[in-house]
């Protein structure tokens, strides 16, 4: 017997955490401001209704129908096509792997703020962020080895202690802690950047209509990339909450609170950032610092933003509540992640503590790599990224083989919902979502063959090719299809009493 | 900070956390009438 969530409220906590990650506040105020700010919200907000909420929706509704994790959900919708429920596990536990390394650096900064907090001296040992010459900071950060690595695997027993105790005791309960301090801690530094002289100057930058830049065909591409990217959809997360939704819970109602709970966290995280930055900085300065990419994407975040809180009033405490909010939407996502991969084993009959064992182990040894070279880290950031967008259209396929109009009579529209969704949501699934694939697919590619590597853009070995893209796939799809014999009977052949096995378009 | 962003700053923030507080409140309305409801029976 499956724990569940005990209320519709754990589940909708659980699914904002799973939302809310390192993505929404590293990754979309630079991206809003490499995109000219309030164009890039309209693509942004669009695709939300476009893309991410007609998947949470049938992530939500195959989790809730099959009662089984990424693999074997797919399995029950139909057993041809149990490898691809494989892809999308692997591909978020490929995430998973350099994602502990990410949480890993949220914790390490949060700490050194911190210590900077309670001996303003910097005589603690691991403190001294405060005043530091922060690229360098970063960079004996790095250099160390032992500490990206030790980060790497308190991220790792974090996680793993947390689901270890279970659905009610372990993710339930850490989340109704982690989310709404989460809220708080943002709304804080919202109030505490719009309030400081000068921000008007990054609200003006943020929020003016440069009508033009909607012409721009990569603010709509990108605007598509960061919703499909931040909402979790297509990432089998919430099917693996899903999975412990209580029998007559909400789908519907339940997947627009996640989407658009994760954008109104987006949009605090920018509120916050930007005009924190243009109140410090000169406007030029300001407008270079919002966009800088940085090593390993960590310019804004771990770079400037240690540097910019020195110059105002309080810094110290708000540098501390920032990393904190960084710290706590990274661990928010990777119990969601680990669960995920817990899950799958748990479907082979292991136990939940072995299940843990298995995943954590994982993550740490594939994790590894990732956390000694930032070399290793872009590329799997780059093959797994987009990878997502795959995992998103097989979501789409799987649901069209079974009938998109059968899943929506059956799921969607059902009596257990409070909202009904209508023939929009066949719209969305069977057309706009695999379109928006191709897009986002081709717009990718084009800049990896144009821009990233145009001279060995097909090569398997080289950081942001095609080539590894093609090569890690390929690989990942025929081992899953050589081995979709001996999953699919460890999977279902071990237990006739598999719900939703006997109803799938295949069985 | 101009006209054009102030209002842009408020459709988009009526869009996303309206959007966001809609949806909730009539989930805790829902919520609270099937509470009201078991009780009853």
């Amino acid at each position: 017997m499956k724990e569940t969530f005990t209320s519709r409220w754990s589940l909708l906590l659980a699914a904002l955490g799973m939302a809310i990650g390192t993505g929404n506040i590293w990754r979309f105020p630079r991206v809003v401001a490499q995109n000219g700010g309030a164009p890039f919200l309209i693509p942004w907000f669009l695709f939300l209704f476009l893309w991410s909420i007609p998947l949470l929706i049938v992530e939500c509704g195959m989790g809730k129908k099959t009662r089984m994790g990424a693999v074997g959900s797919f399995g029950c919708m139909n057993p041809k096509r149990t490898w691809m429920g494989g892809f999308v596990g692997f591909c978020t536990l490929a995430i998973t792997f350099y994602y502990c390394v990410v949480t890993g650096w949220c914790f390490r900064f949060c700490l050194a703020s911190f210590l900077d907090i309670i001996s303003p001296g910097g005589g603690i040992p691991g403190g001294g962020l405060w005043g530091a010459e922060t690229t360098v900071y970063w960079t004996a950060f790095n250099a160390t080895k032992w500490q990206p690595v030790l980060f790497h695997l308190l991220a790792i027993l974090a996680s793993s202690w947390i689901i270890y105790h279970g659905v009610v005791r372990g993710i339930e309960r850490a989340n109704r802690l982690l989310i709404p301090t989460l809220f708080a801690l943002l709304v804080i530094a919202v109030i505490r950047a719009v309030t400081l002289p000068g921000a008007a100057a990054g609200l003006n930058f943020l929020f003016e209509p440069r009508w033009r830049e909607l012409l721009n065909y990569r603010v709509w591409l990108e605007g598509l990339s960061q919703s499909a990217w931040s909402t979790g959809a297509g990432w089998g997360l919430l099917l693996t909450y899903a999975v412990y939704m209580r029998k007559n819970e909400d789908i519907i109602a339940n997947s627009f609170l996640a989407g658009l709970g994760n954008n109104s966290a987006s949009l605090l995280a920018a509120m916050a950032i930007i005009p924190t930055v243009f109140a410090v900085l000169p406007l030029e300065t300001a407008r270079t610092v919002v966009t800088d990419t940085g090593p390993v994407s960590t310019g804004l975040t771990f770079i400037w933003i240690p540097r910019l809180f020195e110059q105002i009033a309080g810094g110290r405490i708000f540098l501390c509540i920032f990393f904190l909010a960084l710290s706590i939407a990274a661990l928010s996502s990777l119990i969601s992640m680990t669960e995920l991969g817990t899950r799958i084993v748990m479907d082979f009959g292991l136990s939940r503590r072995k299940g843990i064992v298995i995943v954590g182990l994982a993550c740490f040894c594939l994790g590894l790599p990732s956390a000694l070279s930032p070399t290793f880290f872009q590329n799997q950031d780059w093959v797994w990224g987009i990878g997502l967008l795959l995992s998103g259209l097989f979501f789409a396929v799987t649901v069209i083989g079974y009938g998109v109009e059968r899943f929506r009579v059956e799921l969607v529209d059902s009596t257990d919902n409070d909202i009904r969704l209508g023939k929009a949501f066949d719209i969305a699934v069977k057309f706009l979502i695999p379109i928006e694939f191709v897009a986002m697919l081709t717009w990718w590619f084009t800049q990896a063959i144009l821009s990233f590597d145009p001279e060995r853009w097909w090569h398997p070995f080289r950081t942001f090719s095609v080539g590894t893209c093609i090569f890690q796939w390929g690989v990942l799809v025929v081992l899953l299809i050589v081995l979709h014999g001996p999953i699919r009977r460890l999977l279902f052949e071990r237990d006739v009493t598999v719900p939703g096995s006997a109803t799938g378009e295949g069985a | 900070m101009t006209g054009s962003a102030i209002a842009m700053m408020i459709i988009i923030c009526a869009l996303v956390w309206g959007g966001f507080l809609t949806v909730f409140s009539v989930v805790w309305r829902i919520e609270k009438r099937k509470k009201t409801k078991n009780r009853a029976s």
